[in-house]
């Protein structure tokens, strides 16, 4: 028994050695351990080349869209000279522009297409496509204002004008964008409180003091205002109150 | 083997749960410690100062591994005991009672796990735990009351054994499928913790925030997609646990009579496990599916983004799973005397699987380097690409998986010489066939109705598009013509040109017909490809269905020329057993840390970020290996827990006969 059972551990432990050096090579292979420089897009260098990063990073666009022949996805129609109507998105946003236009009957011009079909990729859906592109300025892309604009710079250098001033983002978008970042933070839900069916809880504004968190979210963080804890877990019986 | 409790402290067992204990106590102090010095709650807590990230991937790994294994042996057993009291063949009943025995020991280990993996998280997620709690604890409770039901059932089914034989026996099989029934319950409840994570439902668009019922929470989009999958691996996780097990006990074996039982067994483990292995590509298929649906970002992720080498590995470890069961087959030809007709037909077999691999390995969207785009002259290779895609795969896979049934089906005409006419079967062989017949014929009309009056809107697809719908649909139709055909083959006693027949149409059809369709249709309707995966999977899964039952009543009562010799099998053998327990075990951790990892940096996808130092994806290197450690220390314990419950066992190799 004894003999049998050695060979099998080391052929086991020589299986495992196996993949853990399939591991390493793709690693080196792909240099995925490199670090890849994240571009911090600032109201100054809102350019076509920091949209591009965007596209091909961040932003994930990449994951649906070729451009040409950079790029494979096909979720996503190509931006590209390959993609819908035989030209690239720059030029092919002035004939969507037109049949926006047409269809909701309100002016629209090329980058208004743009920007629409980021934040409202579900107005115009392109033919023989399903309307799944998310929202990049909603989890779990979130861009920020400034990234969506290089973006759509980028988009524009793609056989269109690269035109920053001519970008225009619809009313409450930029609400929407500061809404987004706040609600980051995430507070306690507590059904059985607030709903209370059984009735057999006090009323949670009924704590005070210690056991009930606060937040102060202008402050950054969570953070909370004493610290005792009841017996039988006073954070589940706390409510976080905003201020 | 005597019945003794696992909890009786003084024995050796007693030893090793409070050995168990202490060492979960001593993980567990850190956790208590940190928290006495706080001055306020924390969201994230150091493990020793240490990772808290690798903490729980490590101790959750295991303790899934453990459930996965505590919940596919009882399915295995109670599969195994029934067959042996309807069969009457002792050596089915020994054998599920055996495997009865190593799970009560296993059992306490997953416990032990589950409690560690729940204490850790309370200690170094807590935010995290605080939100999950707040939607889902009164599923917890349901959980714990499920567990006991789960113990006692064990308990009762195992200690129960020996006196319930006889008349009993019924009621006995029935306790085994109430395990299985808690079991399966079990799962679905920490699967729905699991999916929520990474398809919450019940969210606010605008608020994120949590509006919804527990239920609903429960009820999100990836749940039972993910509880499908599980449930089929688990099984087949289970049969290559009992092959690798049974090839240690064969290795070791002094006596002809227990080598005999051993081998006999490893046939059976792998059994299991190929044959869940075969429907387990389509539920991974359907679970991606409803990932891509649920978050489509979350789907490129996967396949297309920093995850798709994963997928690359995982495609080897399934290439050796499939390759090593059919190899394993092929040894075990060795054995059955009259198998040499059919030897030559396995290098051919070969040949097939390796072209599928490769192309089923071949990748489609990898995140390449700029030398490396230079090297190959753009992002994909010129040819190659093509294999990359996902019908390429399809075609692949279903090759795959028809040649392993092909192996099968020749392992099991081994010994089989000239069959019987097909009128002596009587008139029972007939309404068989035609029952079989009649699913099958039943399950292809529905699917072709299904397509013929597809409303090409339902996939965001123009009404002009609806006619690429019809050339699977009528291959379906024409595969009902097929089983017609063949039936009456059957009937006529050339049931074997029958087999030959619909392997023939099936493969054209599916593999070949609708494989390069899957290039047309990728370029003109995209989102038809779903449904021609499922139209191609079905064609499999009735040639599957048609030829087993055309098989069964066609060498019922055949003449044999030669027997089975158990026990006679090379030591090679036995490890294609362990090397297939091995790769589904690091398979398990592979896919495991793809599962969580998709989420990136959120844990709970796009609702509750992860802000923790530890939220980054890590590299395939140090994800080979964290889970290679897992592997080891799973495995490991498993040793050891088999080992343990070994230790009560007398030598009572004499009594097993040689099985016939
Ligand atoms: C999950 C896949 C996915 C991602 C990620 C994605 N898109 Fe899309 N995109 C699509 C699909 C599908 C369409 C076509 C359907 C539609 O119009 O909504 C589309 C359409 C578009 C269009 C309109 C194209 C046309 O021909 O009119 C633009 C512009 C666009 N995407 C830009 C982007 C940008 C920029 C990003 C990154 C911030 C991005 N997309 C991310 C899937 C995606």
């Amino acid at each position: 028994m004894r003999r049998p059972f050695l060979g099998v551990v080391v052929f086991t432990v020589a299986l495992v050695l196996v993949f853990v050096w399939i591991g390493e090579v793709i690693t080196r292979v792909s240099g995925e351990g490199e670090r890849r420089s994240s571009v911090v897009i600032t109201g100054g260098n809102i350019t076509p080349e920091a949209g591009e990063a965007v596209f091909w990073g961040k932003g994930k666009c990449s994951t649906c869209h070729a451009v040409g022949s950079r790029g494979a996805s096909i979720r996503g129609p190509n931006q590209g000279e390959s993609g819908p109507l035989g030209m690239p998105i720059g030029a092919r946003a002035e004939e969507r522009a037109r049949e926006r236009a047409r269809a909701t009957g309100k002016p629209f011009t090329a980058s208004d297409y743009l920007v629409e079909s980021l934040v409202d990729p579900g107005a115009f859906v392109v033919q023989g496509y399903k309307n799944e592109m998310p929202n990049p300025m909603r989890p779990p892309i979130r861009l920020t204002l400034e990234e969506v604009k290089a973006v759509v710079l980028y988009l524009q250098s793609l056989g269109g004008n690269v035109d920053l001033a001519a970008i225009g983002l619809p009313a409450g978008v930029e609400a929407q964008a500061k809404a987004a970042a706040v609600v980051e933070e995430w507070t306690p839900y507590l059904p059985a409180v607030q709903g209370d069916r059984l009735g057999l809880r006090a009323d949670p504004r009924h704590y005070s003091g210690g056991s009930v968190l606060h937040r102060y979210p202008q402050e950054g963080g969570r953070q909370y205002r004493g610290g005792s804890r009841q017996p039988g877990g006073g954070s589940q019986d706390s409510q976080s109150t905003d201020p | 083997m005597k019945p003794r409790g696992w909890l009786t402290i003084g024995g050796r067992k007693g030893w090793a749960t409070a050995g168990l204990m202490v060492l979960g106590l001593l993980l567990l102090a850190p956790a208590v410690m940190a928290a006495g010095g706080e001055a306020a709650p924390a969201d994230y807590r150091g493990f020793f100062g240490g990772d808290s990230r690798l903490i729980i991937w490590i101790v959750a790994q295991v303790h899934l591994m453990f459930g996965a294994f505590v919940l596919g042996v009882p399915i295995f057993a109670s599969i195994v005991e029934v067959i042996g009291w309807r069969t009457g063949d002792p050596r089915y009943d020994r054998l599920a009672h055996e495997f009865t025995a190593l799970l009560s020991a296993a059992f306490s280990t997953t416990a032990a796990f589950g409690g560690l993996l729940v204490f850790a998280l309370i200690g170094l997620y807590p935010r995290f735990m605080a939100f999950l709690t707040s939607i889902f604890h009164s599923t917890y409770y349901v959980y714990s009351l499920l567990f006991f039901a789960e113990g006692f059932t064990l308990y009762l089914y195992y200690y129960g054994w020996d006196r319930m034989r006889g008349r009993w026996k019924g009621l006995h099989v029935l306790l085994g499928i109430l395990l299985n029934m808690w079991g399966t319950i079990l799962m679905l409840l920490a699967n729905a913790w699991a999916s929520y994570m990474m398809a919450p439902s019940g969210i606010d668009k605008e608020t994120l925030r949590f509006v919804g019922t527990t239920w609903q929470a429960v009820a999100n989009p990836l749940w039972i997609p993910l509880a499908i999958h599980r449930f089929i691996a688990n099984i087949a996780f289970g049969g290559f646990i009992v092959g690798a097990y049974a090839a240690i006990k064969f290795l070791g074996a002094r006596s002809e009579a227990a080598r005999a039982h051993y081998d006999w067994m490893g046939y059976v483990g792998n059994f299991v496990g190929l044959a869940a292995l075969i429907p387990l590509p389509f539920a991974g298929y359907y679970l991606g599916r409803e990932v891509y649906s649920a978050s489509p970002v979350m789907g490129n992720n996967m396949m297309g983004g920093a995850f798709s080498w994963g997928f690359i590995i995982q495609a080897v470890l399934i290439g050796i799973l499939f390759i090593g069961g059919n190899y394993y087959l092929w040894a075990g030809m060795g054995r059955i005397g009259g198998a040499e007709r059919y030897q030559p037909y396995i290098k051919y077999i070969n040949v097939i699987l390796l072209i599928c691999f490769a192309i089923w390995l071949t990748p489609r969207n990898i995140p390449l380097t700029g030398e490396e785009q230079m090297a190959l002259g753009g992002q994909f290779h010129p040819l190659l690409k093509y294999f990359g895609l996902m019908s390429a795969k399809n075609a692949a896979v279903n090759f795959i998986i028809l040649s392993t049934f092909f192996s099968f089906l020749l392992y099991r005409r081994g010994n089989k010489g000239r069959t019987r006419s097909f009128d002596e079967h009587g008139l029972g062989a007939k309404i068989a066939l035609a029952l079989a017949a009649a699913i099958s014929i039943l399950v292809l009309w529905w699917y072709a109705r299904n397509l013929l009056t597809l409303d090409p809107k339902s996939l965001d697809l123009s009404a002009d598009r609806a006619r690429y719908f019809s050339l699977p649909a009528y291959l379906l139709l024409g595969q009902i013509g097929m089983v017609l055909l063949t039936g009456v083959l059957t009937l006529r006693d050339r049931g074997k040109l029958a087999q030959a027949l619909f392997f023939a149409s099936t493969t054209v059809a599916s593999v070949f017909v609708l494989g390069v369709y899957g290039f047309v249709i990728m370029e003109k309707a995209n989102p038809f490809l779903r449904n021609l995966a499922v139209a191609q999977w079905l064609m499999v899964m009735v040639c599957l269905l048609w030829n087993t039952a055309i098989d069964v009543l066609l060498f019922r009562g055949a003449e044999t020329v030669g027997g089975i010799r158990w026990g006679q099998m090379p030591a090679r053998s036995q490890y294609a057993l362990i090397l297939l327990c091995v790769s589904i075990v690091m398979l398990m951790g592979l896919m495991g840390f793809i599962r969580s990892g998709l989420r990136e940096d959120w844990h709970v996808y796009a609702v509750l970020q992860d802000t923790s130092e530890w939220a980054w994806t890590p590299t395939n290197a140090y994800m080979a290996r964290v889970v290679g450690g897992i592997v080891l220390l799973f495995l490991g314990l498993v040793a050891f827990v088999f080992w343990l419950a070994g230790l009560g066992e007398k030598e009572e190799q004499e009594e097993v006969r040689a099985p016939t």
